[in-house]
C-alpha cells in the first residue's frame, strides 16, 4: 500500500514536472486559437529547443560558412532583413522577395510568401539549399555537423543519443522557431484590460477593423491566407507570388497576408519589400490599388481615409510593438556559438 | 518477471525464424535485359542509345491480400528503392507461413498525410535527396540519365516525379496477383515510359504538373511479375 502511494506521488510530480515545463516552454496565449503545428510529434524540450537556437544563428549551415538563419532574420528586427528590400545571401547574392518577420509560427501551417512550404519543420530546407541563400544541402550540412566539436553533444542532450540526422536537424530549428511568440504588445495589454489606448490610437483601433482586419484578423493580425492586395507587378522581378505554386491562375498575384505585429520594426513591407514607411503602405490602399481579377473581395472599392485618420492608424498599429519579444534573451546568439569562437 | 522477459525473448527469435519468409525483389529492366546505372549504355529507337546515372523511387503501403481481403500491412511501410543500392532492391517482408495471400499491393510515391506530416525519419529523411526543398513534397520517382539525341543541356534527360495535391498528386497504387510462400520478384520495364517521353520532347520534368502525372500512371502499369 505504502508503495503504491509512493507510486502514485511520484506519477503526480512527474506530470506537474512535466506540466510546468510545458508551460514556460510554450503556452498558448489567452484567447488565441489552436496552434497549427502538431507539438505532440516533436515534444518541445529545452534541450532541443537550445540546439535550435544555435543551428539558427550557426553559419555552418551554408556552404562556406557564412550565412545563419540570422544573418536575413535579426531578432532585433521582428526576425527579418531590416533595410533590405530584397534579401542578401550567399557570396552577396540577392533573392528576389523580401526576408518575412518569423514570429507565432506555431499558429501557420503554410510558408513562405507563396505558401511553397507545407510545414515548419520544411522551411529550413529552402533557404538552406537556394543558390542565393545558403546554398547547401541537408545532407552536406549534416556531415558537417557529425564533424564539428559542438554538434554530437548537443544532440545527445536533446534526444538522447548523438545520431545527428536531417529529421532531427529540421525538428530542433522548429522547436526555436515554436517559441517565438509575440503576446505582449500594448494592444495584448488592452485586450487584456491592464492599459488602455489613447484617443488616438482607440481611433486607429476603430479604423483598421473597419479596412484592415478582414485580412489582418486579430490575434495574430493575419488571415494566413494568400491575397492579392492590388500591388503592381514589378516588371523587373515578375513574381506573380502563389501562382507560381499552384499553377492555379486564379492565385495569380496572391500572397501571404503578412503579420502586422511587430511592424514597426519590420520594414521595409510588402513581399518585395517596395514601402520603406507605414504611410507608404497606408497611401497604398487609400490611392494605389490596381484591381485586377485576383483582387481581394474588401479592396474592390476604394478605402477613403484622410490623413489625420492615416496618423490614427498608424498610431493604432504602433502598439503592436513588443519589447518583450524583440528585446527576449532567450532568443539572440547562444553562448555556445560564442565557446566555439565562431563569430555571428 | 524474469521469465516473462525470457519468454518474450524466445518468442521474438522465434518469430524471427519464421519471418522473412517473403521477398520482394525489385529489378529494373530495359527490354529484354536488366538496367544497371553507370557506364552501361542502352540501345533505343534501333539508332540511339541511353545511360543511366540514376533510377530511386518509393515504394510504400506494401499489403498482401488474399480472395480481396487484406491479410498483411506492413506498418511504417516506406522504402527508397535505389538502383545503386542492391539492398534497396530486396524487402524482407516479415510474415509468417501460415499467412496465404494471392495479391500484392502498393503504391509508387508518398501518400499526401505523410507529405504534410513535417520531417520524417529514415527512408524519409530529407538528407535522402528525394524531397523538394523550393517547394514542399516528396518526389516520389526520379530518373536520370543520358539520352543520345536529348536536346537538354549534356544531353541529360532528369525526370523529378512528384506532387500529392489535387489536380497534380502522382502517387499511384498497384494491384499484382502473387503466390503465397515464393519470393516475389517485381519489374519495371523503363523502355516504353522512356521511349514514349522522348517521342514528345521530354527530357526534364522537375515539379507536380499535368505530364509528372501522366509519368507516374504509366510507371504503374509497367510494373509487372517476373520469374527470375
Amino acid at each position: 500500500m505504502k508503495k503504491q502511494i509512493l507510486f502514485l506521488l511520484l506519477i503526480t510530480v512527474l506530470i506537474c514536472g512535466f506540466t510546468a515545463e510545458q508551460i514556460q516552454l510554450f503556452s498558448i496565449p489567452k484567447g488565441w486559437p489552436k496552434p497549427a503545428y502538431n507539438m505532440r510529434k516533436n515534444p518541445l524540450q529545452a534541450a532541443n529547443i537550445a540546439l535550435g537556437r544555435v543551428l539558427f544563428y550557426d553559419p555552418i549551415l551554408s556552404a562556406n560558412q557564412t550565412i545563419s538563419c540570422a544573418s536575413c532574420h535579426s531578432v532585433y528586427t521582428a526576425f527579418t532583413h531590416v533595410d533590405h528590400s530584397l534579401s542578401h545571401g550567399i557570396n552577396d547574392r540577392v533573392g528576389k522577395r523580401n526576408a518575412p518577420a518569423l514570429m507565432n509560427l506555431a499558429w501557420h501551417s503554410s510558408f513562405m510568401w507563396d505558401g511553397a512550404i507545407n510545414h515548419l519543420d520544411m522551411q529550413a530546407l529552402a533557404p538552406i539549399t537556394h543558390p542565393d541563400e545558403m546554398g547547401e544541402n541537408l545532407e552536406s550540412v549534416v556531415s558537417k555537423l557529425k564533424a564539428s566539436a559542438l554538434y554530437p553533444s548537443l544532440y545527445y542532450k536533446a534526444y538522447g543519443d548523438s545520431q545527428i540526422t536531417g529529421q532531427r536537424t529540421l525538428q530542433a530549428i522548429s522547436q526555436f522557431l515554436l517559441t517565438l511568440v509575440s503576446a505582449q504588445s500594448k494592444y495584448d495589454s488592452v485586450m487584456r484590460k491592464e492599459a488602455i489606448f489613447t484617443q488616438q490610437e482607440q481611433n486607429g483601433y476603430r479604423l483598421f477593423k473597419q479596412h484592415c482586419s478582414s485580412c489582418h484578423t486579430e490575434p495574430l493580425f493575419t488571415n494566413l491566407q494568400y491575397e492579392n492586395n492590388g500591388l503592381p507587378v514589378d516588371t523587373s522581378l515578375n513574381d506573380y507570388g502563389r501562382m507560381h505554386v499552384t499553377l492555379n491562375p486564379s492565385d495569380s498575384l496572391r500572397f501571404k497576408v503578412p503579420t502586422l505585429r511587430n511592424i514597426e520594426f519590420s520594414y521595409p513591407y510588402m513581399h518585395d519589400g517596395r514601402f520603406q514607411k507605414l504611410a507608404q503602405v497606408l497611401n497604398h490602399y487609400t490611392n494605389g490599388i490596381r484591381q485586377s481579377t485576383t483582387s481581394v473581395a474588401i479592396l474592390k472599392l476604394p478605402i477613403v481615409l484622410n490623413s489625420n485618420e492615416k496618423v490614427d492608424v498608424i498610431a493604432f498599429l504602433l502598439t503592436l510593438t513588443d519589447k518583450h519579444f524583440l528585446f527576449n534573451p532567450q532568443y539572440t546568439y547562444p553562448k555556445q556559438l560564442l565557446s566555439i569562437n565562431q563569430t555571428p | 518477471m524474469r521469465i516473462l522477459i525470457l519468454f518474450l525473448l524466445l518468442g521474438h527469435t522465434l518469430f524471427a525464424q519464421l519471418n522473412e519468409q517473403c521477398t520482394i525483389n525489385v529489378h529494373i529492366r530495359f527490354g529484354q535485359s536488366d538496367m544497371q546505372v553507370g557506364d552501361t549504355c542502352y540501345p533505343i529507337f534501333q539508332t540511339d542509345s541511353l545511360r543511366l546515372e540514376a533510377v530511386k523511387f518509393y515504394m510504400a503501403g506494401i499489403e498482401l491480400w488474399k480472395d480481396n481481403k487484406r491479410v498483411w500491412a506492413e506498418p511504417n511501410s516506406f522504402h527508397l528503392i535505389d538502383a545503386t543500392e542492391p539492398a534497396s532492391m530486396k524487402i524482407k517482408l516479415p510474415i509468417s507461413n501460415a499467412i496465404q495471400y494471392n495479391q500484392l499491393k502498393f503504391s509508387i510515391g508518398i501518400d499526401s498525410a505523410t507529405n504534410t506530416a513535417g520531417a520524417m525519419g529514415g527512408d524519409l529523411d530529407p538528407t535522402k535527396g528525394m524531397y523538394w526543398t523550393w517547394q514542399s513534397g516528396y518526389i516520389n520517382v526520379k530518373m536520370e540519365g543520358t539520352y543520345s539525341r536529348s536536346t537538354a543541356r549534356n544531353k541529360k534527360f532528369q525526370f523529378h516525379i512528384g506532387g500529392y495535391k489535387y489536380p497534380y498528386a502522382a502517387v499511384q497504387p498497384i494491384s499484382l496477383p502473387v503466390q503465397s510462400n515464393s519470393g516475389i520478384h517485381l519489374a519495371l520495364n523503363l523502355e516504353q515510359l522512356l521511349e514514349r517521353l522522348f517521342t514528345d520532347n521530354q527530357f526534364e520534368i522537375m515539379s507536380p504538373c499535368q505530364e509528372a502525372v501522366r509519368v507516374s500512371q504509366q510507371m504503374a502499369s509497367l510494373f509487372t511479375l517476373m520469374n527470375p
